[in-house]
C-alpha cells in the first residue's frame, strides 16, 4: 500500500519533476531490436530461401514432380536419369537426390514439396489464431460463457493433437483442406488459453478500470485496450503454430493419412521411402533435412520475435 | 486435502464427458461408412444395411449417443468391428510396449534435461548456455521420425549396434527389453529434452532474480549452494508443470515412434483402427489417452502441494 | 575517537552506458561509527540503495565501482575477492531488505533459513544451532519460537517476516547492519514496532547501522545522523537534529518542507447549504468464497459504511492495508458490485443499477488510481486517453481536444504533450495526466485512491497542491483514500478512520487530529514516525 515503487536505482528514470519541459526517454524500437537479434536474422534468411523455392520451382528443375518413370526406379543420388521431351528427344537430368520407387525425381518432389508445407503452415497459423482470438476475447471478458468454453477447450486439450488430427483426416477424407482443418482444431484451445490469460490480466489493469469509469462501452474497451495487447503474443504464438503445423502435416503424410500420396509433400516422399529405407535412405533424409530446416527457421524466428517483442512472454509459451 | 481431492476428481468428469462427446460427434458426423468398409467391395446394399443394424449404426444419432454414454459409464467399450474381440483386451495387449516406451523416454528426458537446463541458467550467456539453447531450438524442429530413421540408419544399419526395429516384452528378459527400447526412446526424448531443458532454464533464471536469492547471497552462501538449495527447489513447480504438458506431446510422439520402430503398442493399434474405421476401438483409445492425460495432470496438481508449501488445498 | 565500522570515501559507481546519467553515485564519503545509526535519505533514483548494496558486495552486474573505497573496520572491500566477501556477510555485515514478502525463500521454514547462516559460518552442532536460532527468534520478540521455527514465510505477517529477516541478519552479531528501506512496505503500526526493535537490538550490541530510507519521519525516529543524497551526490551530512531542524542545502530544505505536517491547516468551513454529492447508507461489500471443505463463507471487506461529502468538501478515508478503504472507493465508483446499502450520487441511488444504466453516474464520478505507471494505456497517446471520456458522451473530437489542451495547462503540463505516450512522462507527470483525464468528464465527485502514495515526497507535495487548487476552483467533492495520516491532515476537511472493514472514527479533520477518540486512531497517531519531531519549515 505504500511506496513500493521505490526503485533500486539501476539506471531507473529520474523522478525529477520538471514542470516546464517533459523528460523524454525513448526505448529502442522493436524493429531495431528485431534486426539485431541473431535468431531473427538466421531464421529469416533460411525461411527466405525456403519460400523462394515456391516461385522458383520450375526454374530449378525441368521435371514434373508427379511424373512416374518406371525405368528410373530407386536410383541413388547423382544418377543421370534419361527423359523424353514432348518432341520425343531424349535428354538427361541428374537426379541430385535420387529417385523414389516409382521413378519420380526426389529433388523435384522436394522442391515442390515446399509449397504444401508453407500453405499448410501459414493457413493453419492464420486460421487458428483468428478463431482462437475471437473465442478467447469473449471467454476472457464474459464470465458466463467462460466456464462453458473453457470446459470444451479442456476437453479438446486432453485429446492428443496427432490422434485428433489423424482421426479427423482419416474420417473425412484426405484433401489439403481437411488436413488444414484437422490441424487447426487441436491448435485452437492453445490460442484461446493464451488470449484468455492476457485478457484476464489486462482487465485488472487500472487503465482499463479508468476506461470503464469514463463510460467506455465494453465492446470499445475490448477493441481499444485489450485487443492491442494480444497482438504481439499472438504473432509469436502464430509463428510457433506455423512451425508445428508443418511438422504435423508431415507426420500425417508420413503415416499415410495426409494429403493424397501423389501430391509432392515432404511427408509423402518419406512415406514413399519407408519400405526400402535401409537400402535407399535418400528418400527419407533429403526431405527430412528440408523439413527440419524449414521448421527450424520458423522456430528461430519465433524465438527471436518473442525475445524482442515481449521478453516477459518467454515463460508463457 | 481429501475434500480437494474429491473435488478435483469430480472436475475430471465434465472434461471426459466433453472428450467423449467430441469423439462421438467426430466419428459419426464425418463422411464414411464403417459398414461399407467392413463389408468389403463385393457387398450388396442389403448386406451393408444388415451390417449397419448389427453394428448398431442404424439407430438415430441421439439413441446411439445414449447407448454409447451408458456403456462408457459401465466401463464397456464394446467389441472391435474387425477382430471381434473386446476392445479392452486389445488395449491390454498394447499397454505394455507403449508404457515401456513412454516411461523410458520421460526418464531419459528428465535425467538429461533438468541438469542441462539448470547449468545453462547458472552459466547464462556462456557457450554452454548457447549450446543448450541452440540444441533446444533444433530439438523442437526435428520431427521424431527423422531422428528415428537417422538413428536406425547409422547405429543399426551401418554400425549394427542395435536391432533395426521391433520390441521384446519385459517378461522375456529385462536386458533385451531395455536394449530394444534405447533407440526409440532416444529418438522420442529429443523433443522433451528440448522442451524441459528450456523450461528449466527459464524458471531457474527467473528464480535467480527473486529477492530471496539476494537474501541468500547476503547470508554469504556460495553460488552453487544457492543454485541447488534455493533456486532449483523453487523452480520445481513450473518444471513439473511443463512435464505434465509434455505428456500430451508424448502420447502423440508415441504413435509416430511406434510406427517407425514397429512397436506393437497402442499407437499402432490406433493407426490401424482409425484407418479401418473401427469405431469402438478408436473411441476407446482416444478416451483412454485423454484419461491418461487428465489423470497425470491431476497427479501433478497434487504434487504441487509437496513442492510448494504455499499451495494447500 | 573510535574507529568507524564502515568508512566510505570518495565512492563513485558508474551506471551502464544507456543509463540516464553517467554515475549512479558520485564521490560519496561518510562514516558509520559503532552504535551509530546513519540514515541515508533520498528520493527514488538518488542512488541510496546502490550505496547500500555496494557495501555488502551485492551490486547488480551492470554497476561497477569506479573509484573510491569502502572500508569495513579498516578492511578494504572494493576489489576484494568474492570468497572474502562471502565470509564477511552475516558475520560482520548483516543486511535486511525492503520487501519482507519476497525476501524469504517460500519453500523453506523460517527456522531453517536462519539456521542456514550458522551452517555456513560456524561449526556448531545441530543442537546448538537449534538453541541459538530459537534464542534469536525470541530476541526479535516473536511469539512461540518453536512454532515460528517450523513456519513457512507465507504463514507469517509482513511484520513477523521482517523480524525473521532481522534475526537472520543479526544472529552472528555483525558489527554493521545495512537496512534497505526495511519498513517501507509495512503498515505504520508495524513499522513503528520494527523501528523500535532495530533500535533496541543495535543499542544492545552497539551495532553500526546504515539505514536507507526516503521518509524523514523515520529519520527523525531512528537516526543519529543523516546523509542526504541527490542524484548520486551527497548534498548534506550532519546529526539528525541539525539537519532536520536547520537544513543548510536548498535541496534538503525543499525536501523537509515537503514533508506533510501532522497538524491540519486552517480550512474554510463547508457550508451546510452545499449540495450533498455523495451519501452512502449502510454500504456493505461481501466476498463469498465457496470452498468444498469449509462450505460457503462470507467475508465483509466493507461493512456498514455511511459517509457524506458535500460540494467543495474533501473526505479522507484513512486505514492500513486490508482495512477496506479501497473497497469503499471501488464501490462508490461501481468498479465492483455492491452487496448491500445505498450509494447516493447527488441524490440518485446507484448501488443496484446495472452497469449499462450507469452512464449518467460515470459522468459525475471519476477516480484517480495509485499506480501512475499502470493507469494510462501505454499504447495510446495521452491525448487519446484524455478525450476518451468526453467522446463517449458525444463531444466532438475537435472540441474534446481543445478542452484537453486547457486541462493540460490546468495540471501544469505542456499542452503540446498530448500526442506523446505515457512512457515519456515521469510518475508525477502521469498522475497529473490522470487527474486531467478525470477532470475532462467535468465530474462532481473525484475519488483519489492512494493517488499520491507512489510519489516521492517533493512530487507528492506538488500533486497535493494541485488537487487542492482544483477542488477549490471547481468546487469538487473529493473522496481521498490514503494510508498516510500526514497526507490526510493536509487535504481533508473530515476524516473517516477504517479498520477491518468498518469505520471506527469519523469526524472533522481538525477535531480528529486534535483529539482522537477511538483506541485504534490513537494507536495510528502514536505509530506515525517523526510525530514528536519539530521539522524546520
Amino acid at each position: 500500500m505504500s511506496n513500493t515503487q521505490e526503485n533500486t536505482a539501476e539506471g531507473a528514470a529520474l523522478q525529477e519533476e520538471s514542470l516546464e519541459g517533459l523528460n523524454v526517454r525513448e526505448s529502442p524500437s522493436v524493429w531495431k531490436r528485431l534486426r539485431k537479434h541473431p535468431s531473427v536474422v538466421i531464421g529469416s534468411i533460411l525461411l527466405f530461401f525456403v519460400m523462394a523455392l515456391v516461385p522458383l520451382a520450375s526454374v530449378l528443375t525441368p521435371l514434373d514432380p508427379t511424373e512416374i518413370n518406371p525405368r528410373n526406379r530407386n536410383k541413388p543420388p547423382g544418377y543421370e536419369a534419361v527423359y523424353k521431351n514432348d518432341a520425343g528427344e531424349k535428354y538427361t537430368v541428374e537426379a541430385h537426390m535420387g529417385t523414389d520407387k516409382l521413378g519420380r525425381d526426389v529433388f523435384t518432389r522436394v522442391i515442390y514439396g515446399a509449397r504444401v508445407s508453407l500453405i499448410v503452415g501459414i493457413s493453419v497459423a492464420t486460421i487458428s489464431v483468428a478463431i482462437g482470438l475471437f473465442i478467447g476475447l469473449f471467454a476472457g471478458y464474459f464470465r458466463i460463457i467462460d466456464t462453458i468454453i473453457m470446459r470444451i477447450m479442456d476437453g479438446l486439450m486432453a485429446i492428443p493433437a496427432i490422434l485428433l488430427a489423424i482421426a479427423l483426416v482419416a474420417l473425412s477424407g484426405a484433401t489439403l483442406f481437411t488436413v488444414i482443418i484437422a490441424i487447426v482444431i487441436p491448435e485452437i484451445p492453445r490460442v484461446v488459453r493464451l488470449v484468455r490469460s492476457i485478457v484476464l490480466s489486462i482487465r485488472e489493469e487500472p487503465y482499463v478500470e479508468a476506461a470503464i469509469s469514463v463510460g467506455t462501452p465494453t465492446a470499445k474497451i475490448l477493441l481499444r485496450h485489450v485487443l492491442p495487447n494480444t497482438i504481439a503474443p499472438l504473432i509469436v504464438q502464430g509463428t510457433f503454430i506455423c512451425g508445428s503445423a508443418i511438422l504435423l502435416e508431415a507426420i500425417l503424410s508420413f503415416l499415410g493419412v495426409g494429403v493424397p500420396p501423389e501430391i509432392p509433400t515432404w511427408g509423402n516422399i518419406m512415406a514413399q521411402g519407408r519400405d526400402l529405407f535401409q537400402i535407399f535412405p535418400h528418400n527419407i533424409f533429403y526431405p527430412g533435412i528440408f523439413l527440419t530446416l524449414t521448421v527450424l527457421a520458423i522456430n528461430m524466428l519465433g524465438d527471436g520475435l518473442r525475445d524482442s517483442i515481449d521478453p516477459r512472454m518467454a515463460k508463457e509459451i | 486435502m481429501w475434500a480437494y481431492l474429491t473435488r478435483r476428481l469430480l472436475s475430471v468428469i465434465p472434461v471426459l464427458l466433453v472428450v467423449a462427446t467430441i469423439v462421438f460427434l467426430m466419428l459419426r458426423l464425418t463422411p464414411g461408412d464403417p459398414a461399407a468398409n467392413i463389408a468389403g467391395d463385393a457387398a450388396t446394399t442389403e448386406d451393408i444395411a444388415k451390417l449397419r443394424v448389427e453394428l448398431g449404426l442404424a439407430e438415430p444419432l441421439p439413441v446411439q449417443f445414449g447407448i454409447y454414454i451408458k456403456n462408457l459409464v459401465q466401463g464397456d467399450f464394446g467389441e472391435s468391428f474387425y477382430y471381434k474381440r473386446s476392445v479392452i483386451s486389445m488395449v491390454a495387449d498394447g499397454v505394455g510396449p507403449t508404457l515401456s516406451l513412454a516411461l523410458f523416454t520421460i526418464v531419459i528426458a528428465c535425467l538429461v534435461a533438468v541438469p542441462l537446463g539448470t547449468l545453462a541458467a547458472y552459466k547464462q550467456g556462456s557457450w554452454l548456455d548457447r549450446t543448450v539453447m541452440g540444441f533446444s531450438v533444433v530439438g523442437f524442429s526435428v520431427p521424431v521420425f527423422v531422428i528415428g530413421y537417422v538413428l536406425i540408419y547409422f547405429l543399426s544399419v551401418k554400425l549394427g549396434w542395435f536391432p533395426v526395429q521391433g520390441y521384446q516384452p519385459i517378461n522375456e528378459g529385462i536386458v533385451g527389453w531395455a536394449y530394444r527400447l534405447i533407440l526409440p526412446s532416444t529418438a522420442l526424448s529429443v523433443i522433451f529434452i528440448a522442451l524441459i531443458a528450456r523450461m528449466t532454464r527459464t524458471s531457474v533464471l527467473e528464480v535467480l532474480n527473486e529477492d530471496y536469492i539476494r537474501t541468500a547471497r547476503a547470508k554469504g552462501l556460495a553460488s552453487r549452494k544457492i543454485l541447488l538449495k534455493h533456486a532449483l527447489r523453487n523452480a520445481a513447480v513450473p518444471i513439473v508443470t511443463i512435464i505434465g504438458i509434455a505428456i500430451g506431446i508424448l502420447i502423440s510422439g508415441v504413435v509416430v515412434t511406434e510406427s517407425v520402430f514397429v512397436i506393437p503398442g497402442l499407437g499402432l493399434l490406433t493407426l490401424d483402427a482409425i484407418q479401418g474405421r473401427d469405431y469402438p476401438t478408436v473411441q476407446a483409445l482416444i478416451i483412454l489417452f485423454s484419461v491418461v492425460y487428465v489423470v497425470i495432470n491431476l497427479v501433478i496438481d497434487l504434487l504441487y502441494t509437496l513442492l510448494d508449501p504455499r499451495i494447500r488445498y | 575517537m573510535t574507529e568507524p565500522v564502515l568508512s566510505v570515501s570518495d565512492l563513485t559507481i558508474a551506471l551502464p552506458e544507456d543509463g540516464d546519467r553517467a554515475n549512479a553515485v558520485t564521490s560519496v564519503s561518510f562514516d558509520v561509527k559503532p552504535g551509530e545509526v546513519l540514515c541515508l535519505v533520498g528520493e527514488s533514483g538518488s542512488g541510496k540503495s546502490v550505496i547500500a548494496f555496494s557495501c555488502i558486495g551485492l551490486l547488480a552486474k551492470a554497476l561497477k565501482v569506479q573509484s573510491g573505497s569502502i572500508k569495513l573496520q579498516g578492511e578494504e572491500l572494493v576489489g576484494v575477492s568474492e570468497d572474502r566477501l562471502r565470509d564477511l556477510r552475516c558475520t560482520r555485515i548483516g543486511m535486511i531488505f525492503q520487501e519482507p514478502m519476497t525476501a524469504l525463500n517460500p519453500v523453506m521454514t523460517c527456522g531453517d533459513q536462519i539456521e542456514e547462516v550458522l551452517l555456513e559460518h560456524t561449526n556448531y552442532s545441530a543442537a546448538e544451532r537449534r538453541t541459538r536460532v530459537l534464542n534469536m527468534i525470541e530476541q526479535v520478540h516473536l511469539p512461540d519460537p518453536d512454532r515460528m521455527y517450523r513456519s513457512y514465510p507465507h504463514q507469517l505477517s509482513g511484520g513477523q517476516r521482517q523480524r525473521i529477516m532481522i534475526a537472520m541478519a543479526l544472529i552472528l552479531e555483525p558489527v554493521l547492519l545495512i537496512a534497505d528501506e526495511p519498513t517501507t512496505a509495512l503498515d505504520v503500526t508495524t513499522q513503528a514496532q520494527i523501528l523500535k526493535l532495530i533500535k533496541e537490538l543495535q543499542g544492545e550490541k552497539q551495532t553500526g547501522v546504515l539505514f536507507i530510507t526516503h521518509d524523514f519521519g523515520v529519520v527523525a525516529e531512528l537516526g543519529d545522523s543523516v546523509a542526504v543524497l541527490r542524484q548520486g551526490e551527497l548534498v548534506e551530512k550532519d546529526t539528525t537534529h541539525k539537519v532536520l531542524s536547520n537544513p543548510q542545502h536548498p535541496y534538503t530544505k525543499m525536501l523537509i518542507a515537503s514533508v506533510p505536517k501532522h497538524e491540519p491547516p486552517e480550512r474554510k468551513l463547508i457550508p451546510e447549504s452545499n449540495k450533498l454529492v455523495l451519501k452512502t447508507e449502510g454500504l456493505f461489500k461481501r466476498y463469498v468464497t465457496n470452498t468444498f471443505s469449509l462450505g460457503r463463507q462470507e467475508v465483509a471487506a466493507a461493512s456498514d459504511i455511511s459517509i457524506e461529502i458535500r460540494k467543495g468538501e474533501t473526505l479522507g478515508i484513512v486505514g492500513e492495508s486490508g482495512s477496506g478503504k479501497s473497497t469503499v472507493a471501488r464501490c462508490v465508483t461501481r468498479l465492483i458490485d455492491i452487496s448491500d446499502g445505498k450509494v447516493l450520487i447527488s441524490g440518485e441511488d446507484i448501488a443496484k443499477k446495472a452497469q449499462r444504466d450507469l452512464g449518467d453516474m460515470r459522468r459525475k464520478v471519476q477516480i484517480v488510481f495509485q499506480d501512475p505507471y499502470r493507469s494510462l494505456n501505454p499504447r495510446r497517446t495521452i491525448g487519446q486517453s484524455i478525450i476518451e471520456g468526453p467522446m463517449n458522451y458525444g463531444t466532438s473530437r475537435k472540441e474534446a481536444l481543445s478542452e484537453a489542451r486547457e486541462l493540460m495547462s490546468l495540471v501544469e503540463l505542456d499542452p503540446d504533450g498530448l500526442d506523446r505516450y505515457p512512457h515519456q512522462f515521469s510518475g508525477g507527470q502521469r498522475q497529473r495526466i490522470c487527474i486531467a483525464r478525470a477532470l475532462a468528464m467535468k465530474p462532481e465527485l473525484l475519488v483519489a485512491d492512494e493517488a499520491v502514495s507512489a510519489l516521492d515526497v517533493s512530487v507528492q507535495k506538488q500533486v497535493l497542491a494541485l488537487l487542492e487548487d482544483i477542488r477549490n476552483s471547481m468546487q469538487l467533492a473529493m473522496l481521498f483514500i490514503t494510508h498516510d495520516l500526514r497526507v490526510a491532515a493536509q487535504v481533508c476537511d473530515s476524516v473517516a478512520v477504517m479498520s477491518n472493514g468498518k469505520i471506527v472514527e469519523y469526524a472533522a479533520a481538525k477535531e480528529l487530529f486534535a483529539n482522537p477518540q477511538h483506541e485504534y486512531t490513537k494507536s495510528l497517531f502514536e505509530a506515525a514516525p517523526g510525530r514528536h519531531f519539530k521539522f524546520a519549515t
